[in-house]
């Protein structure tokens, strides 16, 4: 069998079990309200917790994007370690807080926690809108992802289009079947063959005879400048991404949604303390991946630099039938990768797109109520209609997929603040904070629209976050003051 | 349910974890060539033990520090 045969029937079957656990969830429904379509009862338990944090942040960004990035800056890319365990350590800041409002309150969406702790539609508003770009922009990515992972894996035997369309057909399927619950469920599933793709390519990399200090010794003789220690600038853009991806991939409403999903405090707790180890265990083997890939590859720039990957898989797999399968079981673990953050964000964002912002139109225009089950079907009608927009723009990719992660981290950290501060410092104000933000994403959009997308080597979008936080803590300090 | 436990309550962590972070960025790392170690640069495998480091304070405060139950 051919690897391009081996990648499709490895996918179909994949694919069918996927199937499988939608219709295993619709049958265990208890009722179409919204906390067990999006929240799974909140009955979230500490494995599923775990695997569903874990597949969630863990991406094809991750996965097919970090290893073209290795590949481009070199050893600095170790940073990529650290800045994956800042999520876990921002999360140790904001969850306890958020986790026991939720608790008390029954929040189903991130707005909910917005509108309890600020009262203020404007800022619900505005901080919404910003992370559903932000997140809508994430999912492009997932999209692209699959079909750069396909096409590449496959041999050609599935081209990117018909990648995107069948894989985000299938995620379509389950989820609208069976809502947070089949997605936490083939989390677990894509957790696990995660796991398995990774050992399966640190078994690729040890049995294809490549060291690790080999590598090392060629970048050094080659490209030295990839090996030396990082410029100031370097340095900098260090700091700055430790800062970013903290802070804004703490935020990410589908995170923040299974903050409230968690069955009890000490299956979140339990979740997290295991979380902190998994950088080591997904960033680093593929970050040594890129390194490998440096000698054995050579001239892959811009978007070329994504099939770092599955260039560095076609290769190994023709190496020994061992080596074949572990090449199989790494390509059906990527694509779960980039699946499962795929159909968390889908969910997230239909969530918000009908919850936040539909259900109060229409509970304008009727003067009661909406019922939950309805809201739920306008969620579902959503997940189809931001899927068909998507798909037709992943169709004609033009930036590479880091860039793409990029773009949304410098709109999503705008929210930062507010949760941070709002969770940490009970006087910051709801008009300081819509102030902040409003100035934070002006300047961060601005920067990034000149061509500013980092000045001397810090994110156009962590300034504007700096300046989010200090207009914030000015504004309600000044309010305060004036108040007295 | 009230938070008996609270992280934040430990600011000597975040301290801790600000520190670690600080060395795990090779500023203070000389010009010119590194030396290799388990086949990385040196500054590179003191990058990665201090951000096991910060694994290690994470997952201890996050079973230690935290108590949410019913008070």
């Amino acid at each position: 069998m051919g690897f391009g045969s081996a990648v499709v029937a490895a996918l179909a079957a994949y694919i069918a079990v996927l199937a499988f656990l939608g219709i295993r969830a619709r049958a265990a429904r208890a009722s179409e309200s919204l906390a067990d379509f999006y929240l799974a009862g909140r009955g979230l338990g500490g494995v599923v917790l775990l695997f569903t944090l874990y597949a969630t942040q863990y991406s094809g960004n991750t996965l097919v994007g970090y290893p073209g990035e290795a590949y481009r800056v070199g050893f600095p890319w170790v940073m990529s370690v650290g800045f994956m365990l800042a999520i876990v350590v921002v999360y140790l800041v904001i969850a306890p807080r958020l986790r026991a409002a939720s608790e008390r309150h029954r929040f189903v969406t991130p707005a909910d926690w917005l509108d309890h702790r600020f009262g203020d539609p404007a800022l619900t508003r505005v901080t919404n809108l910003l992370m559903a770009a932000a997140i809508a922009n994430y999912l492009l990515a997932q999209l692209m992802a699959m079909g750069h992972v396909v096409a590449g894996l496959s041999d050609g035997a599935i081209p990117y289009a018909a990648g995107v369309l069948v894989l985000t057909g299938a995620i379509l399927g389950y989820e609208l079947l069976g809502g947070l619950r089949a997605v936490a469920w083939t989390d677990c599933l894509q957790g696990i063959l995660l796991a398995i793709g990774l050992f399966g390519l640190l078994a690729a990399t040890v049995f294809s005879g490549e060291s690790v200090g080999a590598a090392t010794a060629w970048v050094l003789e080659n490209q030295p400048e990839k090996a030396f220690r990082p410029d100031a600038t370097m340095q900098a853009t260090w700091a700055s991404t430790l800062l970013l991806i903290g802070f804004s991939g703490a935020v990410y409403p589908q995170a923040i949604q299974r903050i409230f999903a968690a069955r009890s405090g000490a299956s979140l707790r339990k979740a997290l303390s295991v979380l902190a180890f998994l950088p080591f265990l997904t960033t680093l083997p593929v970050f040594l991946v890129g390194i490998l890939a440096l000698p054995r590859l050579s001239g892959l720039t811009g978007v070329a630099a994504d099939q770092v990957l599955p260039a560095l898989l076609r290769g190994w797999a023709t190496e020994s039938e061992w080596m074949f399968w572990m090449c199989i079981l790494t390509v059906v673990g990527v694509v779960a990768a980039i699946m499962s953050t795929a159909d968390s964000v889908l969910l997230t964002l239909s969530s918000m797109l009908a919850k936040d912002f539909v259900a109060p139109v229409l509970h304008r225009r009727h003067g009661r109520v909406v019922e939950e089950a309805r809201i739920t079907r306008i969620g579902k009608g959503f997940s189809l209609a931001i899927m068909g927009v998507l798909v037709a723009i992943a169709l004609t990719p033009r930036i590479s997929l880091w860039g793409l992660l990029e773009l949304k981290m410098e709109l999503l950290v705008q929210a930062a603040p507010v949760f941070v501060l709002g969770l940490t410092w009970p006087r910051l104000s709801a008009r300081a904070a819509l102030a902040g933000v409003i100035c934070g994403t002006l300047l961060a959009a601005g920067l990034t629209l000149a061509g500013y997308g980092k000045i001397a080597g810090v994110h156009a979008g962590l300034l504007g976050a700096m300046l989010n936080a200090g207009v914030a803590v000015a504004g309600s300090l000044a309010s305060r003051r004036r108040d007295n | 349910m009230r938070l008996r436990r609270d992280p934040l309550r430990h600011p000597w962590l975040f301290v801790a974890i600000a520190a670690l972070y600080g060395c795990s960025i090779p500023w203070w790392f000389g010009e010119g060539a590194p030396s290799i170690v388990l086949g990385l640069p040196s500054w590179a495998v003191v990058s990665l033990l201090c951000t096991f480091a910060v694994s290690c304070l994470v997952s201890f405060a996050a079973l230690r520090f935290w108590d949410d139950e019913e008070s």
